[in-house]
């Protein structure tokens, strides 16, 4: 067909009206010109024979049927209304979980060639538990330079997180940043905004800063590359601008996430040339490479593991350890999110496949009522495509429409999601509700209708015309197979409801478990602040004295990794008189004295660090019980010489890495012996007071300021809210799967109650012949809740088995989803309230049918 | 009254086309001008009629403009479009090429 074909018939389209007027009158002249004008025939046949020559009818049917579907929607707007607001909560919700994982774990990082990316991890051996424990940890300065070498790798670069101080005319702005190798950018493939990344041979002196710093502090200023500004202290040139799209590294590689709440970079300076050897501070840094072009992923770690363990036979230290770990980039940044997020799509999932049933049954119950109106109009000529269309039409605009409502549901929820998760969650800046989302939004919908509208349509085609109207009169039912598919969904319904309903009462019994945990520290009235950055030993003491003397202030101490919110910090130690080669494995905690009064944790044994452990004085630590039991026995550990120092104090278990992992072996410095150690970041603040936390946050703050002008003060939590951070996956997962348990509860309440109300309904003249002759209402009621409660009773035992099956796969994703009868039992007892519940009214209804009325009626 | 009803398959489109070449004419003109040079031999069916028109629109070969009819009506008035020549041109080739070789067969078979 010509394209000029196609434009005339989009002329007629246009133009229609006055063409077929003129249609209209030139057949009206020709018949009255005509001898015997009966001759001319109908005028309007010819008419719509003119007409179809242009080939939009099946338009005017389209419009037809929407027009039809639109009033007929209209004159009983509650069943549709229920229709579309189940579509659009549940494939908005299914839109929204989708983005987040589109943008977090689909779509590949925004790097040139993102999948030769790696992470480098060294990773360091202990046995101490007769079984190797691998630490990812970072990378020995020497091992890079000869992973450097290797083919495997087009290139290597390094890199360590903190922060820095940016001054400027409104003072001076704690940033996150990274130190990174010169060629980190080239690496990475990623181009600036403006200006230039670093090149070989920069200076140290300069600096490349995100887009959105560049907004805050620098007003978008084109001209500022090339300009100097003092960053810690020090002139630096800026040499360009990241674009927003730009983070890295992101989150999961920082070791001391917590400390950097930003969870972002917003400053890349050049790290300091590594020197090889021992005793130097910084030895060991993160490392991100680029697998050189066809090289994969387990080839490269063949090659490096290879190198380590070279470097490994060059080592006099018969306890040092080399070994390397490669992983993904692309995996290293989703980290343990990938999963979760996994679970709550096929959590979203379930609840859209379970509104789809509701939506069809409620269809088909729509479709039962009108099973006359079809009727009659199959016997008036129309055929049996053009009904299956009519109700596709219908179910179209009921799909469409929830779809829009639906984008606007997954617009608010990715909104309230990410500013929820934002902080936990990587790459949260590069979630959005893009296209890809609601295309799928669109299809899921589209696929939905079609789902839903062939199933009455299905039946609109079915329906024998001499049954719906014959002896019946017009009460037939559609047939046995439209019931059975009816009570087929409801079971469906029921059993979607107990799948996500136990999983949501498994989540809140465990955060229910979790919150009522003991951590070992009271928690009420603890304020933590983190100060930035690192001060000396007398400064961290002095404030934990004016502090601690403040009035309302009931201790004071600092802690550089504060309990649940900062992880870890693995070490080795040996004790003397054991073999050496026997290493244990501890974490390394930081803590000034006073630190174990303010956090009201009791010391089993032995003494707290005195103002007299300070460098020069012999090294002193104090471990915790758990330490003491595993490596200890029962012997008393105090005086027991450490090559860490010497043991003066047993502190009591407190948990620290998370509130469902028991105490591990720890080991906690005096700050005042081992200031060096502590990062760049700082350490932290912890102060219980009497009065509530908030009110002295003022007056700490100057007293801070009293000791230490250039300290800065930010991330103020009580310990209380850090506790509740600490199980911001789990309470996010409440709030969803309670969410989605709720829908599908909601959805299957409704179906329920949808085909118990049909089925009451379509045997109304039956029960009342049963109650003319002498049944008692209750036998009636009873026959009602038999069938309501079968239903939910099939729809109960599907479920267990789904759930059942689904078990090992949950419990490997969260050991407490695992299967268990009393959650089990629980939410049966539940849903088979609810379905007394929903067949309560049709039963009633069924029990005072008016006999007289009922059989007149028909 | 026309003795044969109707017109031979597929003629309709060509015998529209050559009385529009003479000169334009409305739709009932042109069921008259067949009628009267085929001295009533072919007839147009109004039925069809119409339907071929807008046929001939669509394709681009005439082109409608408003007229007015003997009887005062306003009706449409059909003329040739360049293309429509060239329609006729090649029907007229075909129907030739397919006349003779229906009397080829029936006067030698």
């Amino acid at each position: 067909m010509s394209v000029g074909e196609w434009g005339r018939r989009v002329w007629y389209l246009l133009n229609r009206r006055r063409f077929e007027a003129a249609t209209r009158a030139e057949m009206e002249a020709h018949r009255e010109a005509m001898a015997d004008p009966r001759r001319f025939g109908g005028v309007l046949r010819h008419r719509e024979a003119a007409a179809d020559v242009w080939g939009w009818r099946w338009l005017d049917e389209v419009g037809q049927d929407a027009r039809f579907a639109w009033r007929t929607l209209r004159r009983a707007p509650g069943v549709p209304l229920v229709i579309v607001l189940t579509l659009a909560l549940a494939t908005g919700a299914t839109t929204a979980i989708f983005g987040i994982v589109n943008g977090v774990l689909l779509r590949p990082l925004p790097f040139a060639d993102p999948e030769r990316l790696v992470q480098i991890y060294g990773r360091q051996w202990t046995s101490d538990r007769g079984v190797p424990d691998p630490v990812d940890g970072p990378v020995a300065a020497a091992d890079i330079e000869a992973y450097a070498r290797s083919r495997s790798l087009e290139a290597i670069a390094g890199y360590f997180v903190g922060t820095v101080h940016v001054a400027g005319a409104e003072g001076v702005e704690r940033v996150p940043a990274a130190n990174v190798d010169l060629g980190l950018f080239t690496l990475l493939g990623a181009p600036p905004l403006i200006g230039r990344t670093f090149q070989a041979g920069d200076a140290g002196d300069v600096a490349v800063i995100s887009e959105s710093l560049w907004r805050r502090r620098f007003a978008a200023d084109p001209s500022l590359p090339g300009r100097v500004v003092t960053i810690d202290d020090r002139p630096r040139t800026i040499v360009g601008v990241m674009p927003e799209a730009f983070q890295f590294p992101y989150r999961a590689a920082s070791i001391v996430a917590s400390a950097l709440p930003e969870g972002r970079t917003d400053a890349w300076l050049p790290l300091a040339p590594l020197r090889t050897g021992a005793g130097v501070r910084r030895g060991r840094v993160s490392v991100v490479a680029r697998l050189a072009p066809g090289v994969t992923a387990a080839s490269a770690a063949g090659e490096l593991t290879a190198l380590a363990k070279r470097r490994q036979a060059e080592l006099t230290d018969p306890s040092a350890r080399v070994d390397v770990r490669l992983a993904p980039l692309g995996e290293v940044v989703v980290g343990d999110v990938r999963r979760s997020l996994w679970l709550l799509f096929a959590a979203v999932s379930l609840v859209l496949i379970a509104a789809c049933a509701n939506v069809a049954n409620l269809l088909l119950a729509r479709m039962a009522t009108r099973t006359r109106e079809v009727v009659t109009r199959a016997a008036l000529g129309a055929g049996r495509l053009r009904l299956i269309r009519q109700c596709l039409v219908e179910s179209l605009i009921l799909g469409l429409g929830g779809g829009v409502l639906g984008a606007l549901v997954a617009r608010w929820t990715i909104g309230v999601l990410v500013a929820a998760g934002g902080g936990w969650i990587p790459r949260t800046h590069e979630i959005a509700l893009d296209w890809a989302a609601f295309a799928f939004l669109l299809a899921a919908c589209v696929a939905t209708a079609i789902l839903f509208g062939l199933a009455p349509a299905w039946t609109a085609a079915r329906v024998d015309v001499r049954v719906a109207t014959g002896d019946a009169g017009g009460r037939a039912t559609a047939g046995r197979g439209y019931a059975r598919l009816r009570d087929t969904l409801v079971v469906v319904e029921v059993g979607l409801a107990f799948v996500l309903a136990s999983g949501a009462v498994l989540v809140m019994r465990e955060a229910a478990r979790l919150a009522a945990t003991p951590s070992g520290m009271p928690d009420a009235r603890v304020l933590t602040l983190h100060l930035t950055p690192r001060a000396t030993a007398p400064e961290y003491e002095a404030i934990a004295r004016r502090v601690g003397a403040l009035p309302g202030v009931q201790g004071a101490g600092l802690i550089q990794l504060v309990p649940l919110q900062n992880w870890g910090w693995r070490a080795e130690f040996s004790v003397k008189g054991r073999p050496t080669s026997d290493r244990m494995s501890t974490d390394l905690r930081f803590v000034t004295s006073g630190y174990f009064t303010a956090m009201g944790i009791p010391l089993r044994r032995g003494r707290d660090f005195l103002p007299t452990d300070v460098t020069g004085a012999p090294p002193v630590v104090i471990v915790n019980e758990a330490l003491a039991q595993r490596y200890f026995h029962g012997e008393d550990p105090i005086g027991r010489e450490l090559d860490r120092g010497t043991i003066v104090g047993v502190a009591a278990d407190v948990r620290q890495v998370s509130l469902d992992q028991p105490a591990v072996p720890e080991l906690y410095y005096p700050v005042s012996q081992n200031v060096a150690t502590v990062s760049d970041v700082g350490m932290a603040l912890m102060v219980r007071t009497a009065a509530p936390p908030a009110t002295l946050t003022e007056s700490i703050r100057a007293a801070v300021r009293e000791v230490s002008p250039r300290l800065a003060i930010f991330n103020v939590r009580t310990l209380e809210q850090v506790r509740a951070d600490s199980l911001w996956e789990l309470h996010l997962y409440r709030w969803l799967i309670g969410l989605f348990a709720a829908l599908a509860l909601v959805l299957g309440a409704i179906g329920l109650y949808g085909v118990m109300a049909y089925h009451a309904t379509s045997r109304r003249r039956e029960f009342a012949v049963r109650l003319a002759l002498g049944s008692a209402p209750v036998q009636v009621t009873r026959l009602v809740f038999w069938r309501g409660l079968r239903l939910s009773g099939v729809g109960l035992a599907a479920g267990l088995a789904t759930s059942l099956a689904v078990a090992p796969l949950l419990r490997s994703v969260s050991a407490f989803l695992a299967a268990d009868p009393a959650t089990y039992t629980l939410v049966s007892a539940g849903l088979l309230g609810i379905a007394f519940a929903a067949c309560a009214v049709p039963a009633w209804h069924a029990a005072t049918v008016e006999p007289m009325d009922a059989l007149r009626h028909d | 009254m026309p003795r044969v009803d109707g017109l031979p398959p597929g003629t309709l489109v060509m015998l529209i086309l050559r009385v529009l070449a003479a000169q334009p004419r409305h739709g009932y003109a042109i069921a008259q001008a067949i009628a009267q040079l085929s001295a009533d031999e072919l007839s147009v069916e109004e039925g069809s009629l119409y339907p071929a028109l807008q046929k001939l629109m669509l394709k681009g070969w005439v082109k409608a403009s408003p007229a007015v009819s003997d009887t005062g009506r306003a009706v449409r008035s059909y003329r040739l479009t360049a293309a429509g020549r060239r329609q006729l041109e090649t029907e007229r080739a075909n129907y030739d090429r397919v006349s003779t070789a229906i009397r080829a067969v029936m006067e030698r078979a």
